[in-house]
């Protein structure tokens, strides 16, 4: 190619074009892409947290397609609950925390809880895991009694049930409490209750 | 040489004007499309649906707290709030209007760390919500809860808060904060005088739930001179213009009961009227009526007697202050 003044001014031309074309196409893609790096982020986030509590003997390599379908399933449980009010909100994380102490999957319970809290109460897993077994029977339900907002704080008001004692008259694992719970994002909340 | 470099220059130009124009015009585009796209707002990142609107107000919605000015507003009430749960006190203090420092705490910082001590017995989370505003001015209530997020709480009955009204007031591009349900104070220096009493209303102390007055009052003779005594009504009235507000009996801070405006011979006295009104009537305070001034010699102040002493009164009179 001649490097002549007027081949110049074509190839300043054609790269002035291409770059302002690709600024205007990162102005309306990066918000998309954003999201997206922080749905990744959290749930890396998550199962790092995850593996720091289990043992050497328990690690857990996932393999890339069980790790894509854990990454698809956070991607619809975020716009599942971007759509959500906070009533039904806070009772998907309530209901998250029951769920995972029924799957005796006290580590991801664990992980749901205020540091603060944790260290008021529970300094080690173990020691959360401890309160676990003592306290919830080994199959619950929950019924979600009264919900107050104070600013960013939530108080669910529950009660939580044995599923072996469904439809018996006297019941006596029932567990009356409050969960609080801050949510800072959708998916990005921690709880406490009453110990 | 000069001249011919120019006249090639000029011919160069010539030559290749339509491209010129064309890359102009293109350039022209791109620029003003990238203008219009930087001036747009950015896509907000999703937030979850929530109810809590801190900056929206209440109570009137006469004025509404300023976009822009919203995150600066609710940052300083955190950073008060952190100051306090941290006892740094000397940090929160600085973060108080003079006014503040003055009317509720006295100007003693050791009256401020008492009353911070005593409110943040533990420490504290928070939410507020935007009463109502008037121009610089932005009315908050403050409530504060023990943080159960930190302790857990297991009933409704566990959870408590404390509540009051705060209020935000830009000074010199920075707001400070006045608490304790206190706004501002104005100086007033209005005065009424005749040949038995001096009566001067110096200032009022503006809170959102009322309006308290300080006044002197100073006896000239050697009679009894009472203005109010609790034992008729509508002694001291406060016009606001649709309405007039009685004199309230209680004055707060200083723990009086049974407000006696009652002066012996060649008495003067500080007194503390206080009148309810609230803050966002946005109404204002056009004067003070005295409607029952009685002269005495002999006064007992016994009900029993009001009636012998009324008559026997050596005057009995009414007058008003512009505010």
């Amino acid at each position: 190619m001649n490097f002549n003044k007027e081949n110049i001014l074509k190839i300043v031309c054609i790269l002035v074009i291409f770059s302002n074309l690709f600024l205007i196409i990162q102005n309306y893609a990066v918000p998309y892409i954003n999201n997206y790096k922080i749905i990744k982020q959290y749930q890396k986030e998550k199962k790092e947290k995850t593996l720091n509590q289990k043992s050497e003997d328990e690690i857990d390599y996932s393999d890339t397609e069980e790790s894509s379908t854990t990454e698809q399933y956070v991607y619809d449980e975020y716009n599942d609950l971007l759509q959500k009010d906070e009533l039904s909100r806070m009772k998907d994380y309530v209901g998250k925390y029951i769920t995972y102490i029924n799957e005796k999957d006290y580590a991801s319970a664990y992980n749901l809880l205020y540091d603060e809290f944790k260290s008021n109460y529970f300094q080690t897993l173990e020691d959360f895991e401890k309160y676990a077994k003592n306290t919830y029977s080994n199959d619950m339900y929950i019924v979600f009694n009264d919900l107050k907002r104070y600013g960013v704080y939530y108080m669910y008001e529950v009660t939580i049930y044995d599923m072996d004692e469904i439809g018996q008259d006297e019941k006596k694992n029932v567990i009356s409490t409050i969960f609080t719970i801050k949510e800072n994002a959708i998916l990005d909340y921690v709880l406490s209750f009453g110990v | 040489m000069k001249v011919r470099k120019k006249g090639r220059i000029i011919s160069w130009i010539k030559k290749r004007k339509k491209i010129i124009i064309a890359i102009f015009i293109i350039w022209a585009v791109i620029f003003i499309i990238n203008l219009v796209i930087g001036n747009r707002k950015p896509i907000e990142i999703d937030m979850p649906k929530t109810t809590y609107e801190p900056n929206t107000p209440i109570i009137s919605t006469k004025n509404t707290v300023p976009e822009k000015e919203q995150d600066n507003i609710t940052d300083k009430i955190d950073e008060f709030i952190n100051y306090c749960n941290n006892r740094e006190y000397d940090k929160a203090y600085s973060y108080l209007t003079d006014d503040c420092k003055k009317v509720i705490f006295n100007d003693e910082i050791d009256n401020f760390k008492n009353y911070i001590d005593n409110l943040f017995d533990e420490k504290k989370i928070y939410y507020v919500q935007n009463l109502s505003n008037d121009k610089n001015l932005y009315i908050y209530r403050l409530r504060l809860l023990n943080d159960y997020l930190a302790k857990g709480v297991k009933t409704k009955s566990q959870i408590k808060y404390k509540e009051q009204e705060i209020t935000l007031t830009q000074i010199n591009d920075e707001y400070k904060i006045s608490m304790v349900n206190f706004i501002k104070s104005n100086n007033l220096n209005k005065e009424y005088d005749d040949s038995y009493l001096n009566l001067n209303i110096k200032n009022v102390e503006i809170y959102y739930d009322c309006e308290i007055y300080n006044v002197t009052v100073k006896n000239k003779t050697d009679k009894t001179i009472v203005i109010c005594d609790n034992l008729q009504s509508e002694e001291i009235l406060l016009d606001i213009g649709t309405e007039k507000r009685e004199v309230m009996d209680d004055s707060i801070l200083i723990g009086e009961k049974n407000l006696n405006v009652v002066l012996k011979p060649n008495e003067t006295k500080d007194f503390r009227f206080k009148f309810v009104k609230l803050f966002d009537e946005y109404a204002n305070s056009s004067s003070m009526q005295f409607d029952k001034v009685r002269i005495f010699d002999k006064y007992t102040g016994k009900e029993e007697n009001l009636e012998e002493e009324l008559n026997n009164a050596i005057d009995k009179y009414a007058f008003e202050i512009k505010l």
